[in-house]
């Protein structure tokens, strides 16, 4: 027999007397998203080079999403912390790296906040969900992920002021496509096997 | 027969492999990770470019002296050279115009000036400098040596532990993406011949069977630890072994290491902020090229 469909409502919220606590397979899930991440993020890296780690073409941007929509503030801290990884093996310094922090967690956070605080299926099945996706996890988030990132290029002095708007739309653009595609594509996928794993965090944490 | 090749045992570290005769290895596995954070900050806090390029020399001595193969800097070669025309073409077109910049020539409404052109080299080489810290800590450190760091640290074991299966899962992907793209080519796909913007499709598209298989890993690996009665808080009452930090020691070289190396963070931080010698109107390398495009500043 086939297991009942659930919907939004119920995928998001916490049933009474069930208990929900952070374990080892949440530790284990946000070391191995680091792992893919950094893969698809170094590949991104060296692919279509703007410089500083910015990129025309960034897949790692989709774990990002997708990984604060499925597993909450792992996945955010994991989307995080991969592109430490990947953006030094790509040749960006540390302190570069270390600059796009925020940018890189907004842009796994502004998702998994929408998702939860709007009760968006994470299998993308209606158009509400759609326009949810499309605005947190491939524009807004991307937007000021790279309005921060220009900002600090510009404030370690690597950017002129005329040169913003080649980086801003290096960033938002290379970020942006492949949110949509693989985001999309990942959400449809595993979504519906991954919201009934126990590693899927109703809340931020379990 | 007899063989007169020499076999040259390695060490496999983050980026690639390092002679087992290394000095390198000699060292506590913390001086690495305080390596990247010490010297990294130099070429953010020096202007003049041939303090840069000093630095960037001094680290391919280093290199050579460590025996990291310097065939890894030819992996580095295009993305150097990638940078550099950014940064080229950032400054030289883009870099604006103030009154009272020098100005060398005008291609159409493009206003190409001396202090434009400057900034290129000052950049480049902080760039330049920079990126050779990060492959030669990348060249160094081992897996191993980023979790005894923590260790050593005494930071929280869960730290150490989804550090250490971080880097393990990064091995693991990578594996896991060869066996994608190995099951594609048996399936006559030619991934050679297809055009970069397929190419650059088709690896987006590997990321679906990464993450599937990570979420597999991931119940494997949870499964593991809890059949096995883990606790990352260990047993209350008794104090967690550390076996691999027990292996090291810190010596007489490593706090040497650390010395000098703060000790010239320190140099560099007063000589920015209470002598003028690190001034860009000091730049011995600026004063040559603005001669060089005729600019008197």
């Amino acid at each position: 027999m086939a297991a009942p469909q659930l919907t939004p409502q119920e995928i998001w919220t916490i049933k009474e007397g069930e208990i929900r606590k952070p374990t080892s397979a949440h530790i284990a899930v946000f070391a191995l998203l680091i792992g893919v991440g950094a893969v698809a993020g170094t590949f991104g890296s060296i692919a279509i080079p703007l410089g500083y780690g910015v990129t025309g073409f960034w897949p790692g941007v989709a774990v990002q999403a997708v990984g604060g929509i499925w597993f909450g503030m792992w996945g955010v801290l994991a989307g995080a912390l991969f592109p430490f990884i990947s953006n030094s093996l790509a040749g960006a310094p540390l302190y570069v790296s270390v600059a796009y922090f925020p940018s890189n967690f907004i842009q796994g956070f502004l998702p998994a906040w929408v998702f939860r605080a709007f009760k968006v299926d994470p299998r993308l099945r209606t158009g509400r969900d759609w326009v949810h996706f499309i605005w947190s996890a491939v524009v807004v988030n991307n937007f000021l992920g790279a309005l921060w990132a220009v900002t600090a290029l510009q404030w370690f002095g690597l950017i002129t002021v005329a040169s913003v708007p080649l980086f801003f739309s290096g960033w938002v653009i290379g970020n942006g496509v492949p949110a949509l595609v693989f985001g999309a594509i990942l959400l449809k996928a595993l979504s519906p096997v991954v919201i009934r794993h126990r590693v899927f965090c109703k809340g931020w944490w379990a | 027969m007899s063989t007169s090749s020499k076999v040259v045992k390695m060490r496999r570290t983050l980026l690639g492999y390092l002679p087992l005769e290394s000095p390198m290895h000699k060292f506590h596995p913390l001086i690495k990770t305080f390596f990247l954070l010490i010297v990294s900050a130099y070429p953010l806090l020096i202007d003049p470019p041939e303090w840069n390029l000093i630095g960037a020399i001094v680290m391919i001595i280093i290199f050579v002296i460590a025996r990291v193969p310097l065939r890894i800097l030819k992996y580095y070669t295009a993305i150097m050279l990638n940078i550099f025309w950014i940064i080229f073409i950032a400054y030289t077109f883009f870099g604006g115009y103030m009154p009272g910049y020098h100005v060398i020539t005008k291609i159409g409404p493009i206003i190409i000036s001396w202090e434009n052109i400057m900034m290129v080299f000052v950049i480049y080489l902080r760039m330049f400098f920079a990126i050779l810290v990060i492959i030669f800590f990348l060249s160094v450190a081992r897996e191993r040596d980023v979790i005894v760091g923590i260790r050593a640290l005494k930071l929280p074991y869960v730290i150490a532990y989804t550090v250490g299966l971080a880097f393990r899962s990064i091995g693991l992907s990578i594996i896991d993406f060869n066996t994608i793209r190995e099951a594609e080519k048996a399936r006559a796909l030619d991934i050679k011949a297809l055009p970069l913007a397929q190419k650059i499709k088709k690896f987006g598209m590997y990321i679906v069977p990464l993450v599937a298989l990570a979420l597999r890993r991931t119940d494997e690996v949870s499964n593991a630890l809890e059949s096995r009665g883990f606790k990352f808080t260990g047993v209350r009452g008794y104090k967690r072994t550390d076996y691999i930090v027990s292996k090291y020691k810190f010596q007489a070289k490593d706090y040497v290491a650390v010395i000098v190396m703060i000790s010239i963070l320190t140099l560099i931080l007063y000589l920015k902020y209470f002598t003028p010698y690190m001034s860009l109107h000091n730049s011995i390398l600026l004063k040559i090229l603005s001669r060089f495009f005729e600019v008197k500043t």
